[in-house]
């Protein structure tokens, strides 16, 4: 579908319409799910968005819909400026984003993930069900899903400028679920690539069945203090509920983040360092081109503990006078932008996970949560509930645990108490982290 | 307002009789239009106002029992013929390594339905409605120690018209309306943020007739007292919940895992346990489609009406929640529950308004027994999460305060709560008579990738012994 933007811009000069952002995005997207032993739905979608922000001097709205023509655009268009002229004015506003496009390429686009055929997305997820089914009489599938999407985004504004952005996205989730004497466990594994060729489903299901079978022995231990190492992706979910919502320009200007102030103090140990880096070949968060159209950049946030950078979009950028980092990110096409991570690492260290659990004298290793998104940027406090986990002791892996608490004030474990970094990236959508071990935190079990 | 000439009932007509044509036995058609505003102050400045207008059509299909469904926001039919040709092609794709889909029988139903409104809220003007959100926000700057405040107000359409091969055809719009706020108040670090929220199943009336300043002042209040509050010791407690929160339990710690998809994949510890005791007697757990204060949910969205399900009686599980497919899988009645984030989504099972119902203790009653304990309210939780298969669930928590002998003390910081499905519900030992449906026009319920509006409640409660995160 083609929408003639000429069009729109010279309809919008023409009522005068001081600045004009246009988002157009063209979305499909193939869905597959497996329950228990059989493939159950197959789903085909195909969407066309087109998102506005448009302004008369300070005064803004931003509009969003699902279109089928030019004309469509244009009726979007005049519904967008009778709320833009009754609209307060926005005192901080500045402009738009006057240059646009990227300044190096990123691998984000796998054409043959683009141009999947539905057989062979049925057969991994069929796949999927045989290796989790064969790998013990004691366990079985619970659900399989694949997800496999394309996209192409344009971003386009009153100044003549436009670039676009091409994309693929692949979610996948296996699920197991395991009886043993009367007790039940599930796993459930999940991960997000650019292209199908990263996933490796044989070894995803594998996992799945082994931790359901442990998961099924777990015990609730009582209210404790000890070591807990997260595994690498427990620890990215954690970074992407404190620490990411509290490094945003947006959050420090409006006064919700605890690091307000803080750019060049020590807010860690001098082992943390975190980088934004858009353009790791094919991670999730990888793109060029930022939610507005302007080049990304990759930058450090944290620098051997010290707190050197926030992540800014334009608004906020310019607000203070700055360049924006290339950190906006629209949650759907129409939404007003906002700061957000690109890919947000973690850095890693070097010791490997055995290392790590030999190292460790008594403590939690966690591999499921559930609610660590609970967790309170604000304050800082860390919330997640162990769903899935291992009791260490002397080095050893002694059995599974489930249902504690974990709780610590996030800037304290930042700054004292971790203890190990280990190595080898695991990513929960955008954020990704190396395991982690931190010391001295309370449980609240039975 | 936007007309929309191509929401109509010919479309529909023709994609059930050409999918019938081109070898379905069954078609459903979901046509949807859904319209959503939000306005959003921030620190006395109106940073957003965004609206969007969604629209499109989804095509379920059996062919030769097997199931296929492809949808698009394209309404011309050049395209919605493709996607008929997609549903039919997925259906045969997945011949090979799928089962047959079997659906219970549901009568045909042809029904028009609206839920209650007054004032249609996107017909207000939009300088109204811009106006009254930066006063409101304002407001929260009168209280001692906010440093930051966040006013959004929100109105949803939802248009949804369900026909199908077997003659059904239901059209049913709701109107949903209400605000959020979240002051975060506090000094020298020590930072604390409190929120509350109020939505109705009505039109603009429902921001009229509410008293948001006076939500505004508590909420405000609350943060600049909570950022002074210590963190509760960590452990096992005896607590007691207030009604906006103990909907957010229910759902979390049984609610889930009574949804009969999970029973049938073996992936919820209720499986195999109707008729079997799994709460204390005080627990009678009901799901029903419109009730006071909750989300309008006449029909799913396979064209089932949604009556009321009770899941559990005195203590007894009676039910799970059930869609076409999953009856016939567990040899139950559709119970009204299949549903759909919208219409780029197959229905799976959902909760619709999920509530405790209401026993005769009062308030004082149920505090004076506990010698410590905490009171928990919802003001400033987030919401919570489950693993049905496990059977641990956990859920965060707003403003609290210790209770010693009976009575209120100290407040202390919301935290996160955990327990295991199968133990909580038993310890449930008194229930009041204070019964609150909630639902929000800004929050929802994930599941498998798709959100969808519930409500729940349900009256003061006391649960001997949960698990609380803390210092």
């Amino acid at each position: 579908m083609r929408i003639d933007l000429d069009k729109v811009f010279t309809h919008a000069e023409k009522l005068g319409v001081s600045e004009l952002e246009v988002v157009l995005q063209e979305n499909k997207q193939l869905d597959i799910s497996g329950v228990k032993d059989r493939v159950e739905s197959t789903r085909y979608v195909a969407e066309y968005y087109l998102g506005y922000r448009l302004l008369y001097g300070k005064k803004k709205a931003t509009y969003g819909a699902t279109i089928t023509s030019t004309e469509d655009a244009l009726r979007v268009l005049e519904e967008t400026i009778k709320i833009a002229r009754i609209s307060p004015e926005d005192p901080y506003w500045k402009n738009l984003p006057r240059r646009l496009g990227p300044q190096a390429d990123a691998m984000i686009y796998d054409e043959h993930t683009s141009k999947l055929d539905p057989s062979e997305a049925i057969e991994i997820v069929s796949s999927s069900i045989d290796v989790v089914k064969n790998y013990d009489p004691r366990v079985s599938p619970v659900t399989v899903k694949l997800q496999v999407g394309g996209s192409e985004t344009l971003f386009a504004n009153n100044y003549g400028e436009e670039t676009s952005r091409r994309e693929t996205i692949v979610f996948y989730m296996v699920a197991a679920t395991a009886k043993e004497n009367g007790r039940e466990g599930t796993f459930y594994e999940y991960r997000w690539y650019r292209r199908l060729s990263d996933l490796d489903y044989h070894e995803l299901s594998r996992r799945a069945a082994k931790n359901a079978l442990d998961s099924a022995h777990a015990k609730q231990l009582e209210t404790m203090k000890a070591s807990v190492v997260f595994e690498g992706k427990i620890w990215a979910s954690i970074l992407s509920s404190l620490l990411l919502p509290a490094i945003t320009a947006d959050s420090i200007q409006e006064k919700r983040s605890p690091l307000i102030g803080k750019i060049g103090s020590q807010i860690a140990g001098d082992e943390v360092s975190v980088v934004d880096d858009p353009y790791i070949p094919w991670y999730y968060g990888s793109k060029n081109i930022d939610d507005e159209g302007v080049r990304t950049l990759r930058k450090h946030v944290i620098r051997k503990g010290v707190l050197e950078t926030y992540l800014y979009d334009h608004y906020t950028a310019s607000r203070e006078g700055k360049e924006s980092t290339g950190n906006a990110y629209r949650m759907q096409p129409w939404s007003n932008p906002r700061p957000w991570a690109t890919n947000l690492v973690f850095v890693e260290g070097d010791a490997s996970m055995d290392e790590i659990i030999r190292d460790t004298g008594r403590g939690i290793l966690v591999s499921e949560t559930i609610g660590q998104w609970l967790s309170n940027p604000v304050s800082g406090q860390l919330n997640a509930t162990i769903s899935h986990g291992y009791l260490i002791e002397n080095g050893e892996i002694k059995h599974p645990v489930k249902g504690m608490i974990v709780s610590a004030q996030f800037y304290e474990v930042l700054a004292e108490k971790i203890r190990v970094i280990g190595k080898d990236l695991e990513c929960y959508a955008n954020t990704c982290s190396p395991p982690v071990r931190v010391d001295d935190v309370t449980l609240a079990g039975r | 307002m936007i007309a929309f000439t191509t929401l109509d009932l010919g479309l529909i007509d023709r994609v059930l009789s050409e999918a019938e044509k081109r070898g379905a036995s069954y078609v459903d058609v979901r046509l949807q239009e859904y319209r959503f505003e939000a306005l959003s102050a921030d620190n006395r400045v109106l940073k957003s106002y965004t609206s969007s207008i969604r629209r499109g059509l989804g095509v379920r299909v059996l062919v030769d029992g097997y199931q296929g469904y492809a949808s698009t926001s394209n309404l011309s039919w050049s395209n919605v013929s493709q996607v008929i040709d997609r549903a039919i092609a997925l259906a045969k794709a997945s011949r090979e390594k799928s089962a047959k889909i079997e659906f219970a029988e549901t009568p045909s139903v042809k029904e028009k339905l609206v839920s209650p409104f007054k004032v249609d809220p996107f017909t207000v003007d939009p300088s109204e409605k811009a106006k009254l959100v930066l006063e409101l926000n304002k407001e929260a700057f009168n209280y001692e120690g906010v440093k930051s405040a966040i006013t959004n107000m929100g109105f949803l359409l939802d248009r949804r018209i369900f026909a199908s091969s077997n003659g059904s055809l239901i059209d049913v719009t709701v109107r949903l309306t209400g605000l959020v706020h979240m002051s975060v108040a506090g000094e020298n670090g020590r930072m604390e943020r409190i929120m509350d929220t109020r939505s109705r199943v009505a039109g603009y009336e429902f921001i009229k007739e509410t008293d948001w300043r006076n939500m505004i002042g508590t909420v405000s209040k609350l943060a600049y007292e909570a950022s002074k509050a210590p963190t509760p010791r960590a452990g096992p407690y005896t607590v007691v919940l207030a009604p906006d929160i103990v909907g957010l339990l229910l759902h979390e710690a049984f609610g889930h895992a009574s949804e009969g998809d999970g029973v049938d994949a073996g992936a919820s510890v209720l499986a195999g346990r109707l008729g079997e005791k799994v709460a204390s007697e005080y627990v009678t757990i009901i799901d029903e489609g419109v009730v006071e204060g909750g989300y309008y949910h006449p029909y799913d969205d396979e064209g089932v009406r949604k009556e009321k399900t009770i899941i559990v009686e005195d203590g007894v599980l009676k039910n799970y929640l059930t869609s076409r497919h999953i009856a016939v899988r567990l040899g139950l009645k559709p119970t009204g529950n299949g549903r759909a984030e919208d219409y780029r989504y197959l229905p799976i099972v959902r909760q619709t308004n999920y509530y405790l119902a209401p026993r005769d203790y009062k308030l004082e009653e149920i505090l004076e027994d506990v010698r410590e304990g905490i009171y928990i309210t919802a003001k400033g939780a987030a919401g919570g999460e489950v693993n049905p298969g496990t059977g641990t669930f956990t859920f965060g928590t707003g403003a609290s305060w210790m209770i010693r002998n009976g009575e209120l003390g100290e407040m202390v910081r919301g935290v996160s709560l955990s327990g295991m499905i199968l133990e909580v519900l038993k310890e449930v030992d008194a229930v009041g008579r204070d019964l609150e449906i909630r639902t929000s026009v800004f929050g929802g319920c994930g599941k498998n990738g798709q959100m969808v509006k519930v409500g729940f409640g349900g009256p003061h409660v006391r649960v001997k012994k949960i698990i609380v995160g803390g210092r």
